[in-house]
């Protein structure tokens, strides 16, 4: 084993933009670069602009719920006479809109934010790594999710459209959706598998990857229970990836098969699409479509709870200045976690009609999935206890997340159960729970993420002013959005309603739908609108901080004990100027007998922070 | 700057970077062929006609369990020989083991081929023949007296924003279908004759649109997008189509569909498939738990198939029945409990699926040994004693007959759309495929560029040749599970 | 893995190595000889011919995985990945089935 080192490679002066090629093209720097840091950047705003689309997708559903039949203002004519004539938003438009919203959300926007983006570029630094294990790999990783990302986005452009039944794409209908065409490759739902195809390999490059980081380069010193816990989250959710993933690729070939090559794997005998007997063998299973894909979409839950979960939990005890309380058990709960996730899927699935046995195991392991989540709350809400806490931005995100996410996850706990969960399938109720869950929950999470690093990343803190004009509004507007939901759900509003259920109200079997809850629509997507403007001060601060915002005094501005701050701001090629060795736990504040409130991992027993801590800029 | 362990393993793990990476790939990929293999398990436990078994070819799968027992064996030597040092032959053995890789694929290709010009017709009462089109009469139909043509235009078949990445519409495929004596030669709604082609179809169109407004549209119909521009014949058509042209068979004895959104009108003039039968199946007649071997026989007798086939061959499938059953009973008297005819798979599947065939020169399910006199005098000619998995499209043997369209529910070649087998038999088999060249791939890069890593560490390069090893394995033991549950089973 | 390491290094253990690998590749070319052998005896039940076949091609499976795969002296950080992969590959399998065959009755509707 050569050399860990990067020291010989730096003068102490210039770490920070040189490194040891210094003739490295702008394009290979920047755009084909191997560097995990640079890699994470990419995830990091490629992901954020396929969030803001995503919002936008869902901005314009929530005219047409809000007020339907209506000419939407500003955006209706744009979106072309064919999918909005007269500026009002077809429910073709919806659908397409809907369904992409999930898919971008959840594929495109979250996971590669929160995994591939904080985990490339935090992980390897805090366990003390030069970089990922296998840098070409990364890069790979990266452009995969590109790919799959664009050929998602040109699908919008395709004649027929982008996939239009659902995030989910339940056969038989995705399959026979979009086959009156010549060229069934080029549809929406056809390409939505094939990009799928494309952001599947790239998650389970990445989580090789991940994975072996994690085992292979800790650094000396760096023992499991010395490992922060954001990286045991990252080697979770590593693996959920890595093993989940694959059954909905088997999903997607064969639903692919169906599509393009004319079998039956989703399709039942019999299956009678405009009034004709389809031209096929039959005798498939669409059951077995939702098996697949829900082994995968349950632990993609986690995919996407987790790395806010961890970013919160690196947050948190750098600004109580105390150790993260439970750190043991959050680690033994963030395994279960991992354990339990594969074998809850088929709650998504009461209605489907199984049997009890089954859906009585399903409902065991799916109430004993929130115990080691209610472990990982807890822990995070007990270290407040006593802190001595900063209000800062990312802590701003970071204490809202907690009762966010724990709303989420009570809301859930009825749905376990199946036959609560009958009554609530496919209402809004489902709608509000889980967007509790990933959008005031992860979301915040992330942003707290991005407000946390954005100083190690650029040399910058992030303008608080802004960050207090985006988080109020943002928590206010979230809550907005997605509390009546909860309200409207256990009312029966049903999720796919192009006009909010305007058409519904009107006939006598939809008379219990009072005019107050209906006009609670108006008060979501006003809501909606207002968390878009919410994000300006955000979006603002985001790219006029890297030049504009006040400069760190020190590599450890937070006053963290995590490796990834003992390295030169923002980190250079190999990251560290020394090899670095780890003495103690991850979260060592305010230890009694210390001299300050942290006691950094990388420092020995008895020297003061300061004394080590020099790369002043 | 190095990453560490790219080649020594690390103390606490003892494990290589690579060596991590590779498992927990093949960990994927276990999954992936898991999910595979549960889908085929799940699809095979109940299907809702009978399975396909033993119909592929077992000589070819059984080569190519072979030549991958030897790649496996091959890999492995090259790697044995960079521990040694010796590099020539670590070439050898790399260059023998992409060779095999090239070799299975080949045998691959030869199988699918074979599957493609095999085709299985679902009659009405749900008895099947299967076998090949006569090379010299594929299954086309023919509509007559063509006078009306009905273009697609598609105008706002547009995405977002109103860009289109591709055109959508009808094109002029539909014009390759003409018989010879027939000229595109139209008259359009004003009365002015044009001769379509691609450069009037586009006139046409541009003057759909033109005079094409979306205010008109927005009166009309919201959310219909099509349009259309009819077109008359001067002189009545003639087409010459392959139904596989058609959108989802959607043809009756006045229309024809294209794919493109053309739509002819005329009359169905000619519209029979001729089949070079080598098997038919009787058992979607009665039902799968039947016990009674008489009662399924019974159950037979009037099948569509005799309609198509002739009485004859009805005689010979009594005959075939009572010799096997007779067979079956003898072999089965000596057991204290003797088991009945109707429990075994085997027997039910060797009676009721049986393989139709001119000539002697055959196996244990063929009914005609008992004579070779042709039912069908066109296929009587040189029966040359093919074996009948292997007869390719043309080769005769098999009697040839015709069957109207009108007693056909379902057709296909041996392709996924016939069935779940063939569906599972060709996502398995091509993922498969797809593993072996990329496999392949990455062991010819090692090949020909591992020279400057052997140069630099030996080693190193050793422990690529065994990461690459490793999935070769895997690809290996996938086949070894693939083989019987296909091919044999 | 100390020891592992020492005999690792020697030529002659690739020797030996080569030996072997020759060895399970004969195995394995037996193994599918018998395969293909048996398949046409009747044992009774298709299931029993299936599971015959299914036994084979473990053995010869066991044989490429620990023997070619060096899974007979991996490290233990390979076994636990795998146990848990095999562990949810079955989960899948078993859950869906069970899924399909235990379906919502009829007779617990009615009156």
């Amino acid at each position: 084993m050569s050399a860990v080192t990067a020291h010989h490679d730096h003068s102490h002066a210039d770490h920070a933009h040189e490194h040891d090629h210094p003739k490295q093209s702008f394009l290979y720097k920047y755009i084909f670069s191997t560097d995990h840091k640079v890699i994470g950047i990419q995830y990091g705003l490629t992901a954020m602009c396929f969030l803001l689309w995503g919002f936008f997708l869902m901005m314009v559903m929530r005219w047409s719920i809000a007020f339907p039949g209506t000419e939407m203002p500003l955006f209706g004519h744009l979106m072309g006479e064919r999918w909005a004539p007269g500026g009002v938003v077809s429910p073709e438009l919806y659908n397409m809109f809907g369904a992409m919203h999930g898919t971008i959300m959840v594929f495109l926007g979250v996971v590669p934010l929160g995994f591939a983006a904080f985990g490339n570029y935090i992980m390897p630094l805090q366990i003390g790594a030069v970089d990922m294990a296998f840098p070409k790999l990364n890069a790979w990783s990266y452009w995969l999710y590109f790919i799959g990302g664009v050929l998602m986005m040109l699908s919008f452009f395709l004649p027929t459209g982008a996939a239009q039944v659902g995030w989910t794409n339940y056969s038989p209908l995705a399959t026979t959706a979009q086959i009156d065409v010549k060229n069934i490759f080029f549809t929406g739902q056809t390409q939505w598998l094939f990009s799928m195809v494309f952001l599947i390999s790239s998650s389970l490059l990445g989580s090789v990857n991940f994975i072996t980081t994690i085992l292979n380069l800790r650094c000396k010193g760096m023992t499991w229970m010395r490992l922060p816990f954001f990286c045991w989250a990252m080697l979770v959710v590593g693996f959920l990836l890595l093993l989940a993933f694959p059954p909905l690729e088997v999903a997607a070939v064969m639903q692919l098969a169906d599509r393009l090559f004319g079998s039956s794997f989703f399709l039942p005998t019999g299956l009678v699409e405009g009034n004709k007997h389809l031209d096929i063998a039959g005798g498939g299973s669409p059951l077995l479509y939702q098996h697949l894909f829900w082994f995968l979409g349950h632990p993609e839950v986690y995919v996407l709870i987790l790395p806010a979960i961890a970013i919160v939990s690196d947050v948190i005890p750098a600004n109580i200045r105390r150790p993260l309380w439970g750190y043991k058990s959050m680690i033994y709960g963030v395994l279960t976690l991992g354990f339990l996730s594969f074998i809850v899927w088929a709650h998504h699935m009461y209605l489907t009609g199984m049997g009890p046995v089954v859906s009585t195991f399903f409902q065991i392991t799916t109430v004993l999935i929130s115990v080691p989540s209610v472990i990982l709350l807890t822990c995070l809400m007990i270290s407040l206890w006593g802190g001595s806490i900063r209000f800062n931005s990312a802590m701003l995100f970071a204490c809202a997340f907690l009762p966010m996410f724990g709303i989420g996850g009570l809301t859930g706990l009825p749905l376990a159960f199946s036959t609560i969960d009958l009554y609530l399938h496919d209402t809004y109720y489902v709608i509000g729970h889980f967007h509790y869950v990933v959008a005031p929950g992860t979301i915040f999470g992330l942003f707290a993420g991005i407000y946390h690093w954005y100083p190690k990343m650029t040399g910058r803190f992030m303008n608080e002013t802004l960050g207090r004009l985006h988080f109020w509004p943002s928590l206010v507007c979230m809550n907005l959005l997605f509390s009546p939901m909860l309200i409207q759900g256990m009312a029966g509003f049903h999720r796919r309603w192009h006009d909010g259920g305007v058409a519904f109200a009107g006939t006598s079997s939809g008379d219990w739908m009072g005019i107050p809850l209906l006009r609670l629509n108006e008060v979501m997507s006003f809501a909606a609108w207002g968390l878009a403007i919410a994000q300006v001060p955000f979006i603002l601060n985001l790219f006029f901080s890297i030049k504009g915002g006040k400069k760190v005094k020190s590599d450890n501005p937070w006053q963290a004990t995590t490796l990834e701050w003992a390295t030169p701001t923002p980190p250079g090629h190999g990251n560290f100027l020394q090899e670095p060795v780890v003495y103690r736990d991850a979260y060592d504040y305010s230890v009694p007998g210390a001299e300050t409130d942290y006691s950094p991992q990388w420092l020995p027993e008895g020297v003061k922070p300061e004394e080590k801590l020099t790369h002043m800029h | 700057m190095e990453i560490p362990y790219t080649v020594k393993p690390r103390p606490d793990t003892g494990l290589f970077n690579a060596k991590i990476g590779i498992w927990l790939f093949l960990a994927s990929e276990v999954m992936l062929f898991g999910g595979l293999f549960s889908a085929y398990i799940f699809l095979r436990i109940a299907p809702e006609g009978p399975w396909p078994v033993q119909v592929l070819t077992v000589k070819w799968g059984f080569i190519n369990t072979l030549v991958l027992i030897f790649s496996s064996v091959t890999v492995l030597q090259a790697w044995v020989a960079l521990k040694l040092r010796k590099f020539r032959l670590f070439q050898v053995w790399m260059t023998l083991t992409i060779l095999c890789a090239g070799g299975f694929m080949v045998i691959k290709s030869i199988e699918y081929a074979d599957k493609f010009h095999h085709f299985g017709v679902l009659l009405k009462d749900g008895s099947s023949v299967e076998g090949h089109f006569p090379a010299d009469h594929p299954y086309h139909i023919k509509f007559d007296e063509v006078k009306t043509v009905t273009l697609a235009v598609k105008p706002h078949d547009k995405g977002l924003f109103g860009i289109a990445l591709f055109r959508h519409g009808s094109d002029t495929e539909f014009l390759k279908y003409l018989e010879k004596d027939s000229k595109p030669e139209f008259k359009d709604a004003e009365g002015n004759v044009i001769t379509l082609d691609d450069k009037t179809l586009d006139a046409l169109r541009a003057k759909a649109l033109n005079k094409w407004g979306w205010d008109d549209v927005k009166k009309k119909s919201k959310w219909t997008p099509d349009e259309f521009i009819t077109l008359t014949a001067t002189s009545p058509l003639k087409f010459d189509i392959p139904p596989s042209k058609l959108f989802d068979n959607a043809y009756d004895a006045h229309k024809a569909h294209f794919r493109d959104g053309t739509v002819i009108d005329g009359k169905l003039a000619y519209d029979s498939m001729h089949l070079e039968v080598d098997r038919i199946d009787l058992r979607r007649l009665f039902a799968a738990d039947e016990k009674s071997d008489q009662k399924a026989l019974e159950s037979v007798q009037n099948a569509d198939v005799w309609r198509i086939l002739g009485g004859d061959w009805k005689k010979k499938f009594n005959e075939h029945h009572d010799v096997e059953h007779n067979k079956f009973v003898e072999k089965h008297k000596s057991q204290k409990k003797p088991q009945q005819p109707m429990d075994n798979s085997d027997y039910v599947r060797h009676v009721y699926a049986m393989k139709i065939s001119l000539d002697d020169a055959h196996g244990h399910a063929s009914a005609a040994k008992t004579g070779g006199e042709g039912l069908a005098a066109e296929a009587a000619g040189d029966s040359h004693g093919a074996h009948a998995a292997e007869a390719h499209a043309g080769s005769h043997g098999h009697p040839l007959v015709v069957i109207e369209k009108k007693d056909i529910s379902f057709w296909s070649n041996f392709t996924p759309k016939y069935g779940n087998y063939f569906a599972i038999y060709f996502t398995l088999t091509g993922l498969h495929g797809l593993h072996v060249i990329g496999g392949a791939l990455v062991l010819s890069h090692m090949l020909l560029f591992g020279k400057r890593i052997y140069d630099k560490d030996p080693d190193h390069l050793a422990n690529r040749v065994e990461v690459g090893g490793l999935f070769w394995h895997f690809v290996d033991l996938v086949w070894i599970f693939l083989f019987p549950l296909l091919y044999l089973l | 893995m100390a020891h592992d390491h020492h005999d690792h290094d020697s030529p002659e253990y690739y020797k030996k190595q080569s030996k072997i690998i020759w060895a399970v590749g004969g195995v394995l070319v037996l193994g599918t000889l018998i395969t293909v052998g048996v398949m046409d005896w009747d044992m009774g039940s298709r299931a029993a011919n299936i599971a015959f076949g299914m036994f084979i091609a473990l053995v010869k499976a066991s044989f490429v995985a620990l023997i070619f795969m060096h899974l007979k002296s991996e490290r233990g950080l390979i076994y636990k990945v795998l146990f848990f992969t095999v562990l949810f590959a079955i989960g899948l399998f078993v859950l869906t089935y069970l899924g399909y065959a235990d379906p919502l009755h009829s007779k617990f509707i009615g009156y």
